[in-house]
């Protein structure tokens, strides 16, 4: 299998048997041939300039040009030789400091060195690479952000969590991570289905899927107001997908169409090239073929209703176990404004568990903030940011690298109680009121409450 | 680096079931009350305390551990015991040090015992409170009946929480995510990194 990675062009078929970490180096057939734990080259004292007052960076002091190069390249000669090459070849390299020729080796390396090290997925590596390459795709949540819900969120192995989220199945992957296995997750869903992109990028066992459900958003209010039915079940996508895994023996093409027609053509182009197929490799008499295209056609019907009716059994139970309301929490990260979504979806937690709603800006949580507290049954809500700041360390040269703060996202969490309706007008009016805080209310060392 | 067991309780929820956590404290008195409240909570089948000193003895254990986290005045002088208690392969490290100079010498102490992917970062908590703020509204010497010159849309009762007139006193109402007046400006830097 070819993939491409960081403008690599690889086969990834010599890292099957290797245990993860292994660092491979890529040849020059795109091949992965495991990297030879090497000495790297001792800095001995070489010669190196102090500053750079007579540096001038006219783009001329590597002799070797783009050809001479790709040159080196097309012989097969491995990374390591052309940086040296690189080093030999330029004018300036003596006079830089040994910090500037440091940071030039380093720079050339990850240019030119093909290294790939292939490691086993969890929440942080796909946190880290999703919020860098493809940060849209989780509404910008940062990873120390996650971090923090899955602490805020007490997710443990044991709960029963009722998730929703709009980042690619990440976060959900993440409390799936923390759970272990145990316990069970109901993941509330907008439009057709789930989306668990990510969830499937983290490799977990088969089992860790049997406890975990899924709800539509669109039959929330019925199963609130106790009118909840399966007649009508959401738009169904999930029909198009297993149909896309039953015909995976096709060819791309095929694959591509069947996302784009609708259901029903799609499972009879499946079944005609099916019956194609088996025409060619038997000679049987037309009688026969016929009575086959009758049995497919109603093979194709009992499968499809077979897996319909599945769907809804799979609801009754998400249904059942939502009706509980019983939840040990409630994670809410998603492109939605969470205000409608925290106060429908606390209703089926249970009193004294904690919930987490992320979101990419402040102003939403304010007013989700205050519509808690008209509603009541909470208590201890914050509303939080994590400033996140990365670090150089090295000898004589370290200093913070970057500053992110402010684009991780926000935080508000809180903890339910016992929603007594009778009390909570009275009660709630007086936390309205006590709208100043009181200097002394909360000190320094007193944070961590 | 027990303490007073706040983040190994952190650690054994997040472990627990089927986990462990070896924590070590070289304060006799510490560790047996770091025990005794490992008891209380009934996680205790999940955690052992050790009193020893990690720099000289490290943690008792060897080859088995997933990750190793230090919160000592001198990690880089248990970097080699956390080295032998980590599993053989992908297992993590962190330490947590208030100064500089201990995470320059930690790490300078990772990158010889062969550790990976170091890295050091630092992390910190805002809290912001919600208020109602209220500010006035200058008098300019215009008329108050005059709408337009306040700039302001009076009739603006919009239920996302932004701003709210009010022309007979002068002042606009909006709600805010206030910063405290004082916060944390920093604990510990924190160093990770992969054995490999």
């Amino acid at each position: 299998r070819k993939i491409i990675f960081e403008k690599q062009w690889f086969y990834l078929d010599n890292a099957i048997g290797h245990i993860y970490g292994t660092t491979f180096e890529v040849t020059s057939g795109g091949n992965l041939q495991p990297k030879e734990e090497m000495e790297e080259v001792t800095t001995e004292t070489k010669e190196a300039g102090t500053d750079n007052r007579n540096i001038v960076d006219d783009g001329k002091s590597q002799k070797l040009t783009h050809d001479d190069i790709k040159a080196l390249k097309d012989k097969g000669i491995k990374g390591q030789e052309i940086v040296q090459q690189l080093i030999e070849n330029s004018t300036t390299f003596r006079d830089k400091t040994e910090f500037a020729q440091d940071k030039y080796i380093k720079k050339k390396k990850k240019k030119y060195e093909a290294v790939i090290t292939i490691v086993k997925p969890s929440t942080r590596i796909l946190s880290t690479m999703y919020y860098a390459r493809e940060p849209g795709k989780i509404n910008h949540l940062r990873y120390d952000t996650l971090a923090q819900m899955l602490t805020l969120g007490n997710i443990r192995a044991g709960n029963k969590m009722i998730v929703m989220e709009t980042c690619a199945g990440l976060v959900l992957g993440a409390v799936m991570e923390r759970m272990g296995g145990y316990g069970s997750i109901i993941q509330m869903y907008p439009g057709g289905g789930p989306v668990r992109a990510a969830t499937s990028c983290f490799g977990f066992p088969k089992p860790f899927f049997d406890n975990l459900h899924e709800f539509p958003l669109s039959k929330v209010d019925s199963l609130l107001s106790g009118t909840f039915s399966t007649e009508t079940l959401p738009s169904e996508p999930e029909d198009n997908v297993l149909l896309e895994e039953e015909s995976n023996g096709l060819t791309g093409k095929k694959q591509a169409s069947l996302q784009e027609t609708e259901e029903d053509s799609t499972t009879e182009t499946a079944m005609d090239i099916n019956e194609t197929e088996e025409q060619e490799t038997m000679d049987i008499n037309a009688e026969d073929v016929e009575f086959k295209e009758i049995k497919e056609k109603e093979n194709k019907e009992n499968v499809r209703e077979k897996k319909q009716w599945e769907r809804r059994k799979k609801l009754i139970e998400a249904a059942a176990l939502l009706r509980e309301k019983n939840a040990d929490g409630l994670i809410v990260a998603s492109k939605f404004h969470p205000t409608p979504l925290l106060l429908t979806l606390l209703e089926f937690v249970a009193p004294s568990r904690p919930f987490v709603v992320y979101c990419l800006y402040k102003e939403p949580l304010l007013e989700c903030y205050t519509k808690l507290r008209e509603r009541g049954g909470v208590i201890n809500l914050k509303l939080s940011e994590t400033w996140l700041r990365n670090y150089q360390v090295l000898p004589d040269r370290s200093h913070p690298k970057l500053t992110m703060s402010g684009g991780g996202g926000y935080l508000l969490s809180g903890i339910t109680v016992v929603l007594d309706k009778g009390k909570s007008d009275a009660s709630n009016l007086e936390a309205l009121k006590m709208e100043e805080p009181s200097s002394k209310r909360c000190k320094i060392q007193d944070l961590h409450c | 680096g027990t303490g007073s067991g706040s983040l190994s309780h952190a650690l054994i929820r997040t472990v627990a079931p089927t986990g462990h956590l070896y924590t070590v404290e070289f304060h006799q008195q510490r560790a047996e009350k770091a025990r005794e409240e490992f008891q209380e909570h009934g996680v205790e089948h999940l955690v052992t305390v050790t009193n020893q000193d990690v720099c000289k003895n490290g943690f008792g254990v060897s080859n088995i551990a997933d990750a190793v986290f230090l919160d000592i005045p001198s990690p880089w002088e248990a970097i080699g015991h956390a080295k032998s208690a980590l599993k053989a392969e992908g297992g993590r490290i962190c330490s947590f040090s208030p100064c500089i100079e201990q995470v320059q010498r930690t790490c300078l102490a990772m990158e010889e015992y062969g550790f990976t992917e170091i890295n050091t970062l630092e992390i910190l908590l805002r809290v912001y409170n919600v208020r109602t703020i209220s500010l006035q509204i200058p008098d300019l010497g215009k008329a108050a009946e005059d709408n337009s010159s306040t700039g302001f849309d009076s009739s603006n009762p919009s239920n996302q929480g932004s701003s709210c007139v009010n022309l007979q006193q002068g002042t606009v109402q909006f709600k805010s995510g206030v910063p405290l007046r004082e916060m944390v400006g920093h604990t510990g830097y924190l160093t990770f990194a992969t054995k490999s």
